[in-house]
């Protein structure tokens, strides 16, 4: 099935195309969740009523071309995820200390030796407010304007959360580019041993 | 809205850009099981619809009618129609304190029904009647000035009725005759027509009549009252009770149209007429929702082909099978959108529709004649509204195939 084939089928609530949907998607999309509400357990609550939601709105989805179909469906994991976030915290900006936090700095360095899993991870231990807005920010790419509308912050806010968020994460980066110096070092020690 | 993007930042999506997480155990199972139990929601197949059963009995006593008739025209069977329309015209007399009647006994005032659609020119009368003219020319003066008492006298002398009943053939007759050669005969109508029911569905989740729902600007855009829209959305959608009612009114039509006989019983019909397709939808709960109304205003010309399939003085029975072709001139969606406390915030876009919207109709016709020249007419069939690749949803998205019904008076002129 290709993905026009997917969508018709959706549309008319057809199950295998619901299934290759579901194959297709779910990972990116527990991906979307997971940045989001954090834990896997309520990520996976989460990505269920994704799924839920697109397939009974299916009918409303109109194709515009390759990435439209992802689009919508990130959108509705974005959409449920801050609804979730929500209805279970209040949006008061509280989060870790900020004391002690490296200002942000434009390097990219780390962030290239860093495995993916890891940075997903570091994203979902974020405090729920400061991932919300880094969140949208990073990856939906929203601005603070918007961010601020969307979740009835103010503009500043939504920046200075950002920055936080960001810093904790170039600290918990550094940190773990610090750990894993060491054991590179020593691997390199004990190949040069080796050879 | 402006973004300062950083490298940090972009590095640090295009670090998880396309990631996938392992999927959680039995999810699927679950989805699928859930689903199981939704009812089906649009896609109902048009055959379980009541009104598609209608539609089609219509459509096939319309096709029926129609096959019947090119049967009827062979050679063979021109005695008989003959025959029976002298029987069919027989009670005429009794209805004839008709507003016809009063007049001066004009020759186009006795033109029969079936003269309705028909030309001049009826070749299988020809050599039937050609006796008759002569014959009996003479009642017709008689029977004018008698019609108001014709009632009353029906069924006591039996000669005059007998003469009665002659006399309208003979009338028929003697005009067809008259008026072999000369130009067909055409007609004026207005109509107004509607698809007799309206059609509401509801379902749980969110839902946009027009595009510009949830995939509409992408994640940097934002336009008119999307934050607005997103509002409701982050208030809402993760709740259980968020359900979505879609409303497609009635659609309305009126119009003009002309008719003109293109060989006997046949007829060709075209006009201009307009139509308001009103849609509403309303998603939500009870505190956070929006409203959208969507009007379409459509002008389409229509070309249909009729076949008279029977008739007295005062009725005709037709079939007419066509089409049209609409073009929507306007339409509007105007958003009422209410987050609780928050106040309401309302928005109008106005709605482009470039395709063009075809359409096959079906339909079977009764004429009830006032007088010669000016009848009322009530035309049930049916409308295949084929998906004109818009994004609008409309009743006709709903049900392309829909039985309708159109009414309107016909202003008949002959030379």
């Amino acid at each position: 099935m290709n993905e026009l084939e997917i969508i018709k089928g959706c549309a008319k609530g057809d199950n295998e195309a619901r299934h290759q949907l579901y194959e297709r998607y779910a990972g990116l999309l527990m991906t979307v969740c997971v940045r989001y509400v954090g834990g896997q357990e309520e990520a996976r609550d989460v990505l269920h009523d994704t799924f839920l939601q697109a397939f009974r709105s299916f009918n409303r989805f109109e194709w515009r071309g390759d990435g439209s179909l992802k689009a919508w469906l990130v959108r509705i994991a974005v959409n449920l995820s801050l609804a979730y976030l929500r209805k279970r915290i209040p949006f008061a900006g509280v989060g870790a200390d900020v004391e002690g936090l490296p200002e942000p700095v434009d390097d990219d360095e780390n962030l290239k030796g860093i495995p993916k899993e890891v940075l997903l991870k570091f994203v979902s231990e974020l405090p729920p407010g400061y991932r919300m807005v880094f969140n949208l920010y990073v990856f939906e790419e929203r601005s603070h304007r918007d961010i601020a509308e969307l979740l009835g912050i103010t503009e500043h806010t939504s920046s200075s959360q950002f920055y936080r968020a960001r810093s904790l994460l170039m600290k918990k980066i550094g940190e773990y580019m610090q750990r894993k110096k060491p054991m590179n070092q020593k691997n390199e020690s004990y190949k040069k041993l080796k050879s | 809205m402006i973004r300062q993007e950083d490298k940090w930042t972009k590095t640090f999506r295009d670090r998880l850009e396309g990631w996938e997480e392992p999927v959680p155990q039995g999810l699927w199972e679950d989805l699928a099981e859930e689903l199981k139990t939704d009812v089906p929601m649009k896609v109902v197949p048009w055959w379980r619809r009541r009104q598609a059963v209608v539609a089609v009995a219509a459509l096939l006593l319309a096709v029926t009618s129609l096959l019947w008739w090119r049967v009827d025209v062979t050679p063979g069977t021109e005695a008989n129609p003959s025959g029976m329309v002298v029987a069919e015209q027989t009670p005429a007399p009794e209805v004839s304190g008709s507003p016809a009647a009063p007049a001066p006994a004009e020759v186009p005032l006795k033109l029969p029904a079936r003269e309705w659609l028909a030309t001049t020119v009826r070749p299988r009368a020809i050599p039937a009647e050609p006796v008759a003219v002569k014959e009996e020319a003479p009642d017709k003066s008689v029977e004018a000035p008698e019609t108001p008492e014709a009632r009353k006298e029906a069924d006591t002398p039996a000669p005059v009725v007998v003469r009665e009943r002659r006399s309208q053939p003979s009338g028929r007759t003697a005009t067809t005759s008259v008026r072999r050669g000369k130009a067909s005969r055409w007609s004026v109508g207005l109509m107004a027509g509607n698809t007799p029911l309206n059609y509401t569905d509801g379902y749980s989740g969110y839902g946009r009549l027009s595009p510009g729902g949830m995939e509409r600007g992408g994640s940097n855009s934002r336009s008119g009252n999307q934050g607005a829209y997103e509002q409701i959305l982050f208030n809402n959608l993760y709740q259980s009770n968020v359900t979505s009612d879609v409303e497609h009114r009635t659609p309305v039509s009126f119009g003009l149209s002309v008719r003109f006989s293109v060989a006997p019983k046949w007829s060709v019909e075209s006009g201009v007429f307009y139509t308001l397709l009103s849609s509403e939808l309303r998603s939500g709960n009870a505190d956070y929702w929006y409203k959208d109304e969507q009007r379409l205003h459509y002008v389409g010309v229509p070309l249909k082909v009729s076949r008279e399939l029977w008739s007295n003085r005062r009725f005709l029975v037709y079939a007419s099978v066509g089409g049209a072709v609409e073009k929507c001139v306007d339409g509007s969606l105007s958003t009422l959108y209410s987050a609780g406390a928050q106040g309401t915030e309302s928005e109008r876009r106005d709605l482009d529709v470039d395709r063009l919207q075809f359409s096959l109709t079906a339909a079977a016709g009764a004429q009830f004649k006032l007088n010669d020249y000016l009848g009322f007419y009530l035309e049930p069939g049916l409308a295949y509204y084929p998906d004109d690749g818009s994004e609008m949803q409309t009743i006709r998205k709903e049900h392309p195939l829909n039985f309708n019904i159109q009414l309107g008076f016909r202003l008949t002129f002959g030379k």
